[in-house]
């Protein structure tokens, strides 16, 4: 038993290596990763401005700001992944060797970590440092629960969806590009979710990324409680109920999908 | 295939036959109709994602400001679509592995990428028609058309675009798999210097003038313009296009020695996934 | 575990493949074993299903039917435990990170299998020296050659010390040295570790180098199985003669039932005959035929069969690739 785990745990460090190197060697991208993502949060906050918003608004996008980079890190660095690895050749290694799937994903985002981290950490100091939006840390608690548990759900929900990926290809990828802009719509990225009325807020609830970013307002903002749509304790519960469900069920989705793939004969090489 | 393009010259063939791929490789993912809710629902989403801040703000879905916003919302759809074409460099080299191959062929490399670039300009110049109908029908916006303005203000776009596409086609050939963020970054940078939800006096005096100096925020308002929302920018159109092709030109040169140098460097064709 | 006397045991093995609206029968019942320590080569042609049926050896494809063993471990079941003792190379696989070197991407693959890097990293060197891509330890894979990256896969292939190895034409493409160089490793390997290796080939030369068995498989199923030795042994019902002779008259015709000139060929002179005899014991009567027509006999060669013949015969297409590169 221990064996395995530590072979997991190699199999995660052996996968986020590329990506840490990668940054690295591949330096002409770090501004485009890291420092211009964050002028459209910069858009966003002037586009308040421009409408009379108060500051406390300003923060709001901020938060959302920081939370997208993790939603497009899981959407893009780890959910699609496997169709590129497949592009790439890679697919039909990974399901050569003993190392479960999920290692192999979740060292691609750890490996992604490193960059996502960079950007929303200057996304944070051009908001609080550039931009002076007013912060108050009411519940330190409840924001850091808030951050890890819906990080844990969230990439759950993301291995979830790269055992779609494995099936669908390149619909799948479609797929989540089709998502992307819907998302930050529903989640309230920008504005507080329950402006979408409970209905449509309740549907959205069923995406870590919209608790989190909920009850991290309502923690953080001056007077943000009156944005809030869910009282925080129930944001922190049930994306506490996310961070365990997502993951097990990814578990069973990527191999239920694998047993599919090799059935449908969809682990295909490029070079055969 | 039924479309014969063989008795053309090499680069005029070669440019549309980039133009049909890429409608096929955008399109032929799916089913027709999926596609088309493709092409309406992701514009559509991030222009009620603004309507959603206005409305959060002011308790209205009317008024110069949203009208403001939201026209330039739907023309920015357009200039992504420059952005987007680092795109084509990215599936050429590291997942189709086309790059070789069609960069030997007759006619230039350059001709493919603007084959490509014209498709995603198609692409997008219908949803942003979309997106404007919409607004008028649904949210009433009180929009007009000064047709000559607007077919020279579109002639413009494309300039602009096909700016954008060797500009940020150059920096391509020198990064792996990276195209995704070329396209984000690239985007977040316009989407705040361009004037494009808000106008470029909201901007403190120094980025004011990276806004002002920057001709997608004359573009847009010439967009403005033509659809009745704004009076025309200062600048007059015969000097605008003058400056574009300017610019073009320069772009041109840009991009040819990018070209020139990753294929010295072999960075051309070498793949470099992570 | 069930049979596991056997490196692979595999009953009625089949597979067919929804294409459109069509379904494409790639393996039509394959039932085979391959014993423990062997080197067991599959021959066939392009599409004959050799590299399905190693797909479904290494877990990667499930048989449509039939069952099929690997270790004693049930292909589909246990695909867990096969992985701990398999591994797999494809010629011209293109696996691994452009962005990372040779020695890193080795790296990165043996972590797959858990293997401590102090043991990995040793391991790596020690291949990386015996396979002459030392001085490309630091290249990145994307700037290796064609023979550099076939090297560099098979190092992977070898990494987790498989007990069984899976090889899909593992030389195609590559240049004659580099192919002699890796099945004279291959060789090596096998007698020191006591490993099994199937390696699926349509280079005659290379299944007769390596392979202790081997089976043709053509259009999905295993159409003969056997020794090298005894597939050409098939091809011996014929006798082939290689004449050089001396003043042989343009315009002669052999006429003697059971005796078929195959060619002529001018060369310094004399003419060199190549013949196919029904019989040895025809010889006599046509070197006196020959002899009739004042035609002098320089040499005699009898040409020996190759498992090119053998498959020729087998196969009854000639298109096969018989290189050997």
């Amino acid at each position: 038993m221990f064996k395995k785990i530590l072979r997991e745990l190699r199999a995660i460090r052996g996968r986020a290596y590329v990506r840490m190197v990668s940054i690295r060697r591949d330096l002409l991208l770090l501004p485009f990763q890291v420092i211009l993502p964050v002028l459209a949060v910069a858009a966003y906050i002037y586009l308040y401005r421009f409408i009379g918003a108060p500051p406390e608004y300003g923060t709001l996008v901020l938060i959302g700001g920081v939370m997208t980079t993790y939603w497009l890190n899981v959407l893009w660095s780890m959910a699609s992944q496997l169709y590129w690895e497949r592009m790439m050749g890679n697919l039909q290694i990974y399901f050569l060797v003993p190392a479960s799937k999920m290692s192999i994903l979740l060292g691609m985002a750890v490996g992604s970590m490193y960059t996502t981290s960079i950007r929303a950490l200057s996304t944070l100091f051009v908001g609080l440092v550039i931009f002076r939006l007013p912060i108050e840390l009411k519940n330190p608690v409840a924001a850091i629960l808030l951050f890890f548990l819906s990080l844990s759900a969230l990439y759950g929900m993301g291995m979830l969806l790269s055992s779609v990926f494995l099936v669908w290809g390149r619909e799948a990828w479609h797929l989540s590009s089709l998502f992307q802009e819907p998302i930050y719509l529903l989640s309230g990225f920008y504005f507080p979710v329950k402006s979408l009325g409970i209905t449509l807020a309740t549907v959205a609830s069923l995406i870590p990324v919209t608790l989190a970013l909920d009850g991290m307002r309502q923690v953080l903002i001056p007077g943000g409680e009156k944005m809030g749509f869910l009282p925080v304790w129930i944001n922190i519960l049930i994306l506490a109920v996310m961070a365990l469900v997502f993951p097990y069920l990814a578990y069973y989705g990527l191999n239920y999908m694998e047993r599919l793939a090799k059935k449908e004969g969809r682990i295909t090489t490029r070079w055969q | 295939m039924a479309i014969d393009f063989s008795s053309l010259p090499a680069y005029l063939r070669k440019f549309l036959l980039s133009l049909w791929a890429g409608w096929k490789i955008t399109s032929n993912w799916t089913e027709p109709l999926l596609f088309m809710v493709y092409l309406i629902v992701k514009p559509l989403s991030s222009v009620l994602i603004l309507i959603v801040m206005f409305y959060v703000i002011t308790g209205s879905f009317t008024g110069e400001q949203l009208l403001f916003i939201y026209v330039g919302n739907a023309f920015f759809s357009i200039v992504r679509a420059g952005v987007s074409s680092v795109w084509v460099i990215t599936e050429d080299r590291e997942w189709f592995e086309t790059i070789k191959p069609i960069f030997i062929s007759p006619g230039s490399y350059l001709s493919h990428i603007l084959g490509r670039t014209s498709a995603e300009f198609l692409f997008s110049v219908f949803s942003s028609v979309i997106l404007l109908v919409a607004g008028f029908f649904v949210l009433k916006l009180p929009l007009g058309i000064n047709l000559p303005l607007f077919i020279s203000t579109i002639i413009l776009t494309l300039i602009i675009t096909t700016i954008l596409a060797l500009l940020f086609c150059s920096v391509a050939f020198f990064v792996g798999h990276g195209g995704e963020f070329i396209v984000e970054g690239a985007s977040g940078f316009l989407y705040l210097f361009s004037g494009v939800i808000f106008p470029a006096s909201t901007l403190p005096t120094f980025l004011r003038i990276i806004a002002e100096a920057n001709p997608i925020t004359h573009l847009t308002n010439f967009f403005r313009a033509s659809l009745g929302v704004s009076a025309a920018p200062q600048v007059e159109l015969w000097k605008f296009y003058l400056i574009s092709l300017i610019i073009l030109a320069l772009s041109y040169f840009i991009f040819n020695r990018a070209l020139k140098l990753a294929l010295k460097t072999g960075m051309f064709d070498q793949k470099l996934g992570h | 575990m069930e049979n596991n006397n056997y490196a692979v045991k595999t009953i009625d093995i089949k597979r067919t493949f929804k294409k459109s609206s069509n379904l494409i029968n790639a393996l039509k019942g394959i039932s085979l074993t391959v014993n423990r320590g062997e080197f067991f080569g599959v021959l066939g042609r392009n599409g004959a299903g050799k590299t399905t049926f190693l797909k479904i050896l290494s877990t990667l494809l499930y048989p449509t039917s039939g069952q099929a063993w690997v270790g004693g471990w049930d292909v589909q079941k246990d695909g867990q435990n096969i992985r701990e003792i398999i591994n797999l190379v494809s010629g011209g696989e293109e696996s691994g990170y452009g962005i990372l070197n040779v020695r890193e991407n080795l790296w990165m693959f043996s972590q797959f299998y858990g293997i401590p890097s102090s043991i990995a990293l040793k391991r790596i060197d020690k291949y990386l020296e015996m396979f002459g891509l030392k001085d490309q330890a630091k290249t990145r894979v994307s700037a290796l050659s064609t023979g550099m990256r076939q090297k560099m896969n098979l190092i992977r292939g070898l990494l987790n010390n498989p007990e069984i190895l899976f090889l899909d034409e593992p030389t195609v493409g590559l240049d004659v040295e580099s192919a002699r160089h890796i099945r004279s490793f291959l060789k090596d390997w096998i007698k020191e570790n006591d490993r099994t290796i199937i390696l699926t080939t349509h280079y005659m030369l290379e299944a007769d180098e390596l392979s202790e068995r081997l089976a043709i498989i053509e259009g999905g199923e295993i159409i003969a199985l056997g020794t090298p030795s005894e597939f050409k042994g098939l091809s011996q019902t014929e006798n082939f003669y290689e004449l050089t002779v001396n003043n042989f008259p343009e315009s002669l015709d052999i006429n003697i039932e059971g005796v078929q000139l195959i060619s002529k060929l001018p060369q310094n002179g004399n003419t060199i005959l190549k013949i196919r005899l029904k019989e040895d014991s025809l010889l006599s009567e046509l070197l006196a035929s020959l002899n009739q027509h004042g035609t002098k006999l320089e040499l005699l060669k009898k040409k020996e069969p190759t498992l090119e013949d053998a498959f020729v015969n087998l196969v009854g297409k000639s298109s096969i690739d018989v290189s050997g590169a």
